[in-house]
């Protein structure tokens, strides 16, 4: 994703789909194989997310710098328009809209600050699981290894049971 | 004095032509006994194919296995059938999901789990922690859906394998039918002698000889085997007292006729109501 933050304008709005690859020839889609997916296990799982969390985590402080930043500014922006709005009654347009840029930028920078917050608690919680205690977080395929239902089919019951 | 149905009849010995009714009601009675036993292997085989076909739970009993093998292995592929489909269903309703939405999802899950993406496109922990857990059980999913592979295989070769079966009795039915027809065509021929050999017997005078009757028990076989009766066979049924009793081969005691009413009018005076004239 271009950040034109840099530039002193907001983030481009466009917004890939959420695992998803863009399907051309430069890019194409990463397809796995059913095998492949078959034979991931939970410790190399949790050690590729501990990876792009750490990938993350990398990028955020210059993230959170540059929101900050931008923040400043907008902040800046929207004190001079109000004092010159003050003075000159046309100018309430340009208010209104550096009020809107100060908005969205003070909500982009919380935005990163909660991801900060997200990503360190995340590290530490997989990291945990790294050592080998994600046992509680495969009670479902345990079930369904030893021939129970799965939850998918135990919420499907549960519905009708309610219903 | 000899009718002419007789004629041919008045120059034999009395002794040939009872020998010769005696050997002619043999045979029809041979004829109808086979007849009933075909009936029955009739009604056997429709009842085989219902159940083959789910239209009745139960399957007939088979006294005589070692004559019907193509239905005892109907019956053993029907069942078979069942259980198949009993696992596959319970499959089905263990797992819920069918097997490319899991890998899809599976997909899906691992690389937004694993591929690089910015903080405002990168799932938070607890969406994280359920995508982990899900991975993973349906990993199993997939896992319990391949050790099932040639389950459906299975199933496909015995559905086909009971169609064929069930065809084949089909195809026996029709030879079946085939026996039948020849089989009424060579008994009433011997049925109506039999009736002119037992009228010239007993000497009845002028008598239009009847055709022994076939046996009431035989329309009961027939019915229940699907085939159809004859307008002949329908108004004996009736005579002997309608379509369930018609085993009760006696005559209907004579019931006393009911007077009829007179149609002349009664001379007495009727009592009726008194004529207003509206002066009163």
């Amino acid at each position: 994703m271009t950040l034109r933050a840099s530039r002193g304008s907001s983030p481009s709005r466009y917004q890939p789909g959420q695992g998803f690859d863009s399907f051309t020839l430069k890019n194409t889609a990463k397809t796995m194989q059913t095998n492949d997916l078959l034979n991931v296990t939970p410790d190399a799982l949790v050690k590729a997310i501990v990876r792009r969390r750490e990938t993350l985590a990398s990028s955020l402080p210059k993230e959170l710098e540059r929101r900050s930043e931008e923040n400043d500014r907008a902040h800046s922006l929207a004190k001079a328009a109000d004092e010159e709005g003050k003075a000159n009654e046309d100018l309430s347009n340009q208010i209104d809209e550096n009020e809107t840029f100060r908005r969205r930028t003070v909500s982009r920078l919380w935005s990163v600050r909660h991801a900060v917050e997200d990503t360190e608690e995340a590290l530490v919680f997989w990291r945990e699981m790294e050592a080998g205690g994600w046992g509680h977080l495969l009670e479902d395929a345990q079930r369904v290894e030893q021939g129970g239902a799965s939850s998918y089919a135990l919420r499907k019951k549960n519905e009708v049971e309610d219903v | 004095m000899t009718n002419r149905f007789h004629q041919d009849l008045a120059s034999q010995p009395r002794e040939e032509v009872e020998a010769t009714y005696a050997a002619t009601l043999a045979e029809v009675n041979r004829l109808d006994e086979e007849r009933q036993r075909m009936y029955i292997d009739k009604k056997l085989r429709s009842e085989v194919i219902k159940f083959a076909v789910n239209k009745i739970q139960h399957p007939p009993v088979i006294e005589h296995p070692e004559e019907h093998a193509n239905l005892i292995q109907a019956i053993e592929e029907k069942n078979e059938f069942d259980r198949l489909l009993s696992l596959r269903d319970e499959l089905a309703s263990r797992l819920s999901v069918p097997r490319h939405r899991l890998v899809q999802a599976m997909e899906s899950f691992y690389h937004r789990l694993t591929a690089p993406a910015p903080a405002s496109e990168s799932p938070h922990l607890g969406a994280e922690i359920e995508m982990f857990s899900r991975f993973f059980e349906m990993q199993a999913m997939v896992k319990a859906y391949d050790e099932h592979r040639g389950l459906h295989h299975e199933l496909d070769g015995a559905r086909t394998s009971l169609l064929e079966t069930v065809k084949a009795i089909n195809r026996e039915d029709r030879k079946f039918s085939q026996r039948l027809t020849k089989n009424s065509e060579r008994s009433r021929p011997l049925r109506r002698e039999a009736g002119r050999l037992r009228a010239f017997l007993k000497d009845i005078p002028g008598a239009n000889p009847l055709p022994v009757p076939e046996q009431v028990e035989e329309f009961t076989l027939r019915l229940a085997a699907g085939n159809s009766l004859s307008i002949e066979e329908f108004a004996a049924m009736l005579e002997h007292g309608g379509l369930t009793n018609f085993e009760d081969t006696e005559a209907p005691a004579p019931t006393p006729k009911k007077r009829r009413a007179s149609s002349m009018r009664r001379a007495e005076p009727m009592r009726g109501r008194r004529r207003q004239n509206g002066q009163g």
